[in-house]
């Protein structure tokens, strides 16, 4: 027996200093496989008298214990080796730069009629449109405009070349037709906004020949001044995320609301910087007013038993008093790294519960 | 609207100072737009005596003055004005100041070596006047250290009013006057004119042509002989330089006067200068031309009205004088003319003319019918005390105006208009303040006659935005809208929310959102375009003669730009109208436009064609797989803007959905790209409004469709001829079992000269049982077989 003893005393060296699969293997043969030493020693047993048997074979399953630990650890740290080596050889130099997957962002004008329409879907408001050429009799006439009045000239319009003989065609000056298209579809009670593009004969450093308004018009038979303050200054609070925002309300004249009024908000300029709710200095931000009796006319309901009001917002104005983009006229210059700096990130989507601002 | 705060006080009696005065204005409706108040801007300015003067050693045209204000040390003062000297006494201000012509800080600071420790001023630097020769040369006994307000008497500060073009009353110190003490900051005064007698018989008539009633309703006149036409009183002079316009002679100043100060425009003729004995009312001849006072010469048509004597033209009514019978130093005998015109005659010939003039602005927003007596009794005294001499009868044409219509006013209409009650007494109380006439016909209601000065009054609702104005609007409440009683109703509808997504998902994809405006040129306009396109009548220059027929227009104009200026890889979209002419009208339709231009440098993208047509047509895809549509139809129909062999058009049977591709490269040197040899601009434009309607699905979700079996692939790759659309053979595999087949991949593209190998991977999801090895091969010769009797294609 102590010859197989030596021999597995030499066998668990060579196991110990193996330095690859091969050679591991080999010795496992030599040990576990079909004539390796365990596996001769146990078939050996049955010429062993019956009173050895047991004591040698207990010894022979040491033996074949301790041969099976030292393959399973060699095997293991064999195997540690090579996945090591492995990975060195698939080493990446992490230092290159990634290719990140871009993301465009969204110009203000997009995110500022979110956010109004976000506000207004609170108060029950449905978006309306309108087409950019209109007729002179819905941008003007229908709207109160007397002709040769010099409300009617203020507007700078631009007029359609080859307009149809029996309409003067014109580049919408406000959104407010939008008031009278909206009034002949949808009948009152109604409580719509209408953004778009309009247009004025005018450009210098605060004044862009297109612009963006926001027309909102609630009809119906109980709608009161009380009521376009309140509704305005609930705007004015959640669009510029404030609770406390200094409103007046100045008298003013628009053909197609009486009373009409312009609303200012409190500011103040502290080092050429804009502070909203400050309560140094006044800023005009919107025009506003009760729906005049011929307008609600135009619109085909009767002014006895419909009334409301109609307001007016520059989104451009809006975007520059939220978000100090300071020039107008790049607005519209198309330049992409302008929506960069000043864009806004097509996942935040404004929202009352998240917010409106980023 | 521009007047100094004295002379407002002719007209009102009041002791508010200048911020309630202000503030009561701006809360009225005659907003306050800028308040130049001398004594304010001048408090440092003081009275000072140059007490030592001599050269500056260093400089030929500085001097060196030795400033005394009275007491203290003399200050030193280097100053360029030829005018200083010993002795003089002018005006100084300190350092740490601004000077009110530049708005700069004054610092003391060394001129060529010496230290100067303040500014003597010009009057221009105080803005006084455009004097700038010379410092100010005060009188020797001007008091040193005194403030040089005081001195002056400098306390008039001058208001300006942005008037809204309903209230032409307010163009006039009397009309302001009068809503301020409507508005309770003091008492309206009496106008009280003295008489002048009549003391000849007028050498001028009257006559308004046929025709021209309704345009000049009425007129009167008055003719005058003086003893000459010197200047203006002092008075009158500084008040007339106080709101910006030129002292001339006293008769035209009058005139002038006259209209800032009751709103009634008027003017003077020289007799002598007139043809004939009568002056008519009446529209201008063909051909007629006026040289005017402002020195033109007008050609006038038979719309404009005139005021003609017996030989022609001598002036644009309500507009302009002619120059020649204008009044002059030698005038001796003067016809004085007062007229009411109407507002549109008036507003259409000196629109067309493009004459802006006091009387025009006020005779457009309508002048007070009943004024006419008045201004000629009020230009009577002034000529007559400026002028000396007498004056004639009151000669007269026309008729005179009807009575001002009384509006009925209900109390309760009141409140349901404005959302507060007020009293009829109240009501009645600020309606009287602004001359109104009110009768209480009842409980209910009152009967208002306005003043004839405030013809915008028409309507009940007018009445009410009057009281409302003069009561506040600050002291009626914010009351919140009720909540919506249709609480299942959206915001957005369906079409409009589809947009909204389509942005997001096109910024998702790397475009950054821009806005251009609508316009374009000609030549842009038919680059872009097969259709002819709306132009402007008026266009506001050269450039943006015309509405661009797509949003690309724009992003191609800025894309060319913005890579001149940086030379960065470009991702750019919009989502726009684009308008075309048609037969009837003109058409706008909405469109989403996009162009890519240079790959970002970066390593993984070194062999890569980066923003080729595909990375665009990717774009197109995502948002249309948005809207439902997964397979659209790739034709080879595109418009002529894009590159004929590197574009394609995706549709839906016939309607086409979307452009993609390069543009043409002609297209591309006329917008001035300056590319490298091999980049491209890539670009697309979806259109929009040929998508299917947007619906909001309110059904629920089927349940989710799970297979117990695995899929099985095939690999198939068939030979093609270099121009056959290989992408098309993957609708023609799917459609050859459309339930076993899930996908089709062309995953290997490889082409040498003359063919193309082109490799599909076909997905086959057996749904019941498993496929058998004969069942897949008789399924992949099925493919064949199709794909090589429908293409030139051959299995390889």
């Amino acid at each position: 027996m102590s010859e197989i003893a030596s021999k597995v005393t030499r066998l668990l060296e060579a196991i110990e200093t193996a330095d690859d699969a091969a050679s591991l293997e080999q010795y496992r043969l030599g040990a576990l496989g079909r004539k390796g030493l365990v596996t001769l020693a146990l078939k050996s047993l049955g010429g062993i008298p019956a009173e050895e048997r047991r004591e040698i074979g207990q010894t022979i399953n040491q033996h074949k214990a301790a041969l099976q630990a030292a393959l399973e650890q060699k095997h293991a740290v064999l195997h540690a080796q090579e996945r090591d080596a492995q990975m060195a050889h698939e080493a990446l130099d992490v230092s290159l730069p990634a290719q990140s997957t871009p993301m465009g962002m969204l110009h203000p004008i997009s995110q500022i009629i979110d956010e109004v329409s976000a506000i207004f879907a609170t108060m029950g408001f449905a978006i309306a449109e309108g087409p950019d050429i209109e007729s002179d009799a819905l941008n003007f006439t229908a709207l109160n405009f007397p002709h040769d009045h010099p409300a009617r000239e203020m507007h700078d319009t631009f007029y359609m070349a080859n307009s149809p003989e029996d309409q003067l065609m014109v580049l919408r000056t406000h959104t407010s037709p939008v008031q009278v298209r909206a009034l002949r579809a949808e009948g009152a009670p109604i409580r719509v906004i209408a953004p778009g593009r309009t247009y004025r004969s005018d450009h210098d450093m605060t004044h862009s020949p297109m612009f963006h308004q926001i027309e909102g018009l609630v009809i119906d038979e109980e709608t009161h001044f009380a009521h376009l303050k309140g509704c305005l200054s609930d705007f004015c609070r959640a669009f510029f995320e404030l609770n406390d925002v200094p409103l007046r309300f100045r008298p003013s004249f628009f053909p197609f609301t009486e009373p009409s009024a312009e609303v200012d908000i409190g500011c103040s300029h502290d080092r050429g910087c804009l502070i909203i709710g400050a309560r140094a200095d006044w800023m005009e931000i919107l025009g506003c007013g009760m729906v005049h009796p011929n307008v609600i006319k135009s619109g085909g309901l009767d002014p006895e038993r419909y009334q409301g009001f109609a307001f007016g917002l520059g989104i451009e104005r809006l975007a520059m008093l939220k978000y100090g983009m300071p020039d107008l006229r790049l607005f519209f210059d198309g330049d992409p790294h302008w929506t960069r700096h000043y864009g806004f990130a097509p996942l935040e989507f404004p929202t009352l519960s998240r917010g409106l601002r980023p | 609207m521009k007047f100094p705060l004295s002379w407002l006080h002719d007209h009102l009696d009041s002791d508010a100072d200048l911020t309630t005065l202000c503030d009561t204005l701006t809360m009225v409706g005659l907003e306050v737009e800028a308040v130049d108040d001398p004594h304010k801007k001048l408090a440092p300015f003081v009275v000072a005596e140059v007490v030592a003067y001599s050269k500056h050693p260093d400089a030929n045209c500085l001097s060196v003055c030795q400033v005394s204000l009275g007491s203290g040390d003399p200050i030193q003062v280097i100053c360029g004005a030829p005018n200083a000297h010993q002795g003089m006494k002018s005006v100084f201000v300190a350092p740490g100041n601004v000077v009110p012509s530049t708005g700069i800080l004054l610092k003391s600071s060394k001129i060529r070596g010496l230290k100067s420790n303040g500014m003597l001023c010009s009057e221009r630097e105080l803005q006084l006047s455009d004097e700038h020769d010379g410092i100010i040369d005060l009188p020797a006994d001007a008091p040193g250290g005194m403030a040089f307000v005081d001195y002056r008497g400098l306390h008039d500060p001058v208001i300006e009013v942005a008037l809204t073009p309903n209230r032409g009353d307010c163009a006039s110190m009397r009309g302001i006057a009068r809503d301020l003490a409507a508005a309770g900051i003091g008492t309206l005064k009496p106008l009280l004119i003295p008489e002048i007698a009549a003391s000849f018989s007028s050498s001028q008539c009257w006559a308004i042509a046929q025709g021209a009633e309704e345009h000049c309703s009425q007129v009167g006149g008055r003719a005058f002989s003086i003893d000459g036409n010197p200047a203006a009183p002092d008075w009158m002079q500084q008040r007339l330089l106080a709101i910006g316009l030129r002292p001339i002679s006293a008769l035209v100043d009058i005139t002038n006067y006259i209209t800032h100060d009751i709103g009634r425009p008027l003017h003077v003729f020289d007799a002598d200068k007139l043809h004939g004995d009568t002056l008519t009312m009446r529209f201008a001849n063909k051909g007629e031309n006026l040289l005017c006072l402002n020195g033109n010469s007008y050609n006038l048509t038979p719309d404009d009205l005139v005021i003609a004597d017996g030989e022609g033209t001598v002036s644009l009514a309500g507009i302009i004088g002619g120059g020649n019978s204008s009044c002059d130093a030698n005038t001796r005998r003067v016809f004085l003319e007062a007229a009411s015109f109407n507002a549109s005659t008036v507003a259409r010939t000196g629109r067309r003319l493009g004459i802006d003039s006091d009387a025009r602005f006020r005779f457009e927003r309508k002048v007070d019918l009943n004024s006419i007596d008045e201004g000629i009794r009020y230009a009577s005294h002034l000529i007559i005390e400026c002028c000396g001499g007498t004056a004639s009868e009151l000669v007269w044409a026309g008729s005179s105006p009807a009575p001002v219509t009384a509006i009925p006013l209900r109390i309760a209409r009141f409140a349901q208009i404005a959302g507060i009650t007020l009293s009829s007494a109240q009501i009645i109380e600020i309606l009287q303040h602004l001359g109104c006439t009110v009768v209480a016909e009842s409980d209910a209601q009152l009967s208002v006659t306005p003043p004839s000065s405030r013809p915008d009054i028409t309507l009940e609702v007018c009445m009410i935005e009057e009281v409302l104005r003069i009561y506040g609007y600050d002291n009626v409440p914010a009351t919140s809208l009720p909540a919506p009683e249709d609480r299942a109703k959206r915001t957005v509808n369906p079409a409009q929310r589809r947009i909204g997504l389509i942005r997001r998902r096109l910024a998702q994809a790397g475009l950054d959102e821009v806005i251009n405006l609508s316009f374009v040129d000609e030549g842009v306009a038919k680059m872009l375009s097969e259709h002819p396109v709306p132009r402007i009548s008026n266009p506001i220059n050269a450039e943006m003669t015309h509405l661009r027929p797509t949003p690309l227009a724009g992003l191609l104009q800025s894309a060319a730009q913005s890579y001149d200026r940086r030379r960065a890889a470009l991702a750019m979209f919009q989502i726009g109208p684009g308008w075309i002419r048609s037969a009837k009208a003109d058409r706008q339709s909405l469109y989403a436009a996009g162009l890519r231009l240079g790959v970002v440098a970066h390593w993984q993208n070194a062999h890569q064609g980066g923003n080729d047509p595909y990375a665009v047509k990717a774009d197109c895809l995502v948002v249309l797989e948005l809207c439902g549509i997964e397979q659209p139809q790739l034709r080879r129909k595109v418009p002529k803007h894009y590159h004929p062999y590197r574009s394609g058009g995706l549709f839906l049977g016939k309607k086409p959905l979307a452009y993609f591709g390069n543009l043409h490269p002609e297209i591309t040197e006329s917008f001035g790209f300056k590319l490298p040899n091999g980049t491209r601009i890539a670009m697309f434009e979806i259109l929009l409004d040929n998508l299917p309607p947007a619906k909001v699905k309110f059904a629920t979700k089927p349940a989710l469709e799970q297979f117990a079996l695995q899929p099985v692939t095939r690999d198939l790759s068939f030979a093609l001829p270099l121009d056959f659309a290989a992408g098309e053979l993957i609708r023609t595999i799917r459609a050859v079992d459309k339930k076993l087949i899930s996908d089709v991949a062309l995953f290997d593209v490889y082409s040498d000269d003359t063919v193309r190998a082109v490799a599909y991977r076909v997905t086959i999801q057996p749904h019941h049982e498993t496929l058998t090895e004969a069942d897949l091969g008789a399924l992949c010769q099925k493919i064949v077989t199709q794909v090589e009797k429908k293409s030139p294609a051959t299995l390889r």
